[in-house]
């Protein structure tokens, strides 16, 4: 089974920190993860985050200015259960 | 053998606030580990921590955004990276005549590069008239850099008017705040600060080694980083990123340092920075009254607790200055600091050069008794 996750990308830590802190504040979950090497050359971290937040996540980077590369959407690469049939 | 009395606040504060040292002791033995860099759960607590420290940092300054707060160990080298980062061949900045030898010194070394400099005049109590800057201002000047108080004597400068002056004459406006971050309020955007200096060891009582500056968006444009290297981000760049923080954040942060801050800020934040401003000055304006009993004594600069902070500098001109700082400590335990301060210009302008003076520097956590113990000290060692 493929899975899509999306990340939000930054170009520093620093921005990427305050978005954490703004929706850990606002109860909308997303979890520090180094930044894919699929998604961007640039090293640090992404926010992963689920699908049904992605709206009121755009709205939290704009009002407060978080400067973002992009909220990629990325096929999950790693699947432990890849050939496992018991 | 008498209780030490630290009277050197002005060098670095001393006791710290609760809890500096056991937060920096804390991360060092529970995972010191290296923001920016690391992709686990105790790295992003740690960079939680810097941000947290970086929004007091705005706050307390009043900055547009905590993005624009740098640290660097100091506020020498917050200093240099303005001076050496900004100024180019042919200009030309005004700076008070008090400055300290942070200011001094990175001037010197470019003048040979046909980078000058015009000093402000100041009175003999360190008094800086605002109306005397329009006049020095030069076409080519690109900046005012001063002091916000004097190291030597506790003067205040008037910071909000010469904001003014460098606003309405499109100059980059950098205060040194040394001496009062932590005892006045300080507004960035009010006062047109483009460049605010600060260290985290003296008035806000965080470790040494740890300091920094707030920079405003259009001195941002015009300033090369100093130092380049890696940030941790746009790593696929060999050049240095172009956006705050990063661009003047190179290499491994002090992050021991950092911690301490925060845990400093943070008692500053509660204890008030307005009630522990007014318990060193009514300590201030307490030792200013007692030292009238030593008549042998002469203040330099300021005689009253106005428009000063808690630094007072003593002449003893029939004397020599050391011998007493030395016998105050040896006979009294009592801490002070005495010759020039790093700012030979201020003495100048104090007429304290060459001898310089003791200086007093008070804190919080100083007591009435202790500056009874001093004044009592001098009154036996001048049998008066």
């Amino acid at each position: 089974m493929q899975k899509i996750q999306h990340y939000v990308l930054f170009p520093n830590h620093d921005n990427g920190m305050r978005l954490y802190g703004i929706l850990k504040e606002a109860g909308i979950k997303a979890t520090i993860a180094p930044t894919p090497r699929a998604a961007s050359k640039c090293c640090g971290i992404s926010l992963l985050v689920r699908e049904e937040d992605l709206e009121a996540i755009r709205k939290f980077i704009d009002e407060n200015h978080i400067e973002i590369l992009k909220i990629a959407a990325i096929e999950r690469d790693i699947n432990p259960r890849r050939d496992r049939y018991c | 053998m008498n209780p030490k009395i630290y009277f050197d606040n002005g060098s670095t504060s001393w006791p710290k606030a609760p809890q500096v040292a056991s937060s920096m002791s804390e991360l060092l033995e529970s995972g010191a580990f290296n923001i920016n860099r690391g992709n686990y759960e105790g790295a992003y607590e740690l960079e939680s921590l810097v941000l947290l420290t970086r929004m007091q940092l705005a706050r307390l300054f009043h900055a547009p955004d905590s993005r624009h707060v740098i640290f660097t160990p100091g506020i020498t080298y917050s200093l240099n990276y303005l001076i050496k980062g900004l100024l180019r061949p042919g200009d030309h900045v005004l700076v008070s005549s008090l400055e300290h030898n942070a200011v001094m010194r990175p001037l010197c070394q470019l003048a040979s590069q046909d980078i000058h400099y015009t000093m402000i005049p100041a009175e003999t109590d360190g008094t800086t008239q605002p109306e005397s800057v329009e006049a020095l201002i030069r076409p080519e000047t690109k900046a005012v850099i001063m002091l916000h108080a004097s190291n030597v004597c506790g003067t205040i400068l008037p910071i909000r008017e010469i904001g003014d002056i460098c606003r309405r004459h499109h100059l980059f406006f950098a205060v040194d705040t040394a001496q009062s971050a932590g005892s006045v309020d300080i507004d960035m955007q009010e006062c047109n600060i483009d460049f605010l200096a600060f260290t985290g060891h003296k008035g806000l009582l965080g470790p040494q080694g740890i300091g920094g500056f707030l920079i405003s968006e259009a001195l941002d444009h015009e300033l090369t980083p100093l130092i380049a290297g890696g940030t941790g981000s746009q790593s696929d760049s060999l050049l240095m990123p172009d956006y705050l923080p990063d661009k003047y954040e190179s290499g491994t942060m002090n992050l021991p340092g950092i911690i301490g801050l925060h845990a400093a800020l943070t008692y500053l934040e509660e204890a008030g920075i307005p009630a522990i401003h007014q318990k060193k000055m009514e300590l201030t304006g307490y030792f200013l009254k007692r030292i009238q009993e030593i008549p042998q004594a002469h203040i330099a600069g300021k005689q009253t607790i106005q428009n000063r902070l808690a630094v007072v500098s003593l002449d003893f001109p029939e004397y020599d200055n050391a011998e007493i700082a030395f016998s105050l400590e040896q006979d009294y335990g009592i801490m002070t600091r005495v010759g020039l301060h790093c700012a030979p210009m201020a003495h100048q302008a104090l007429h304290t050069m060459p001898h310089g003076t003791i200086r007093f520097a008070f804190s919080h956590f100083n007591t009435t008794e202790e500056i009874d113990c001093c004044i009592d000290g001098l009154r036996e060692l001048f049998s008066v």
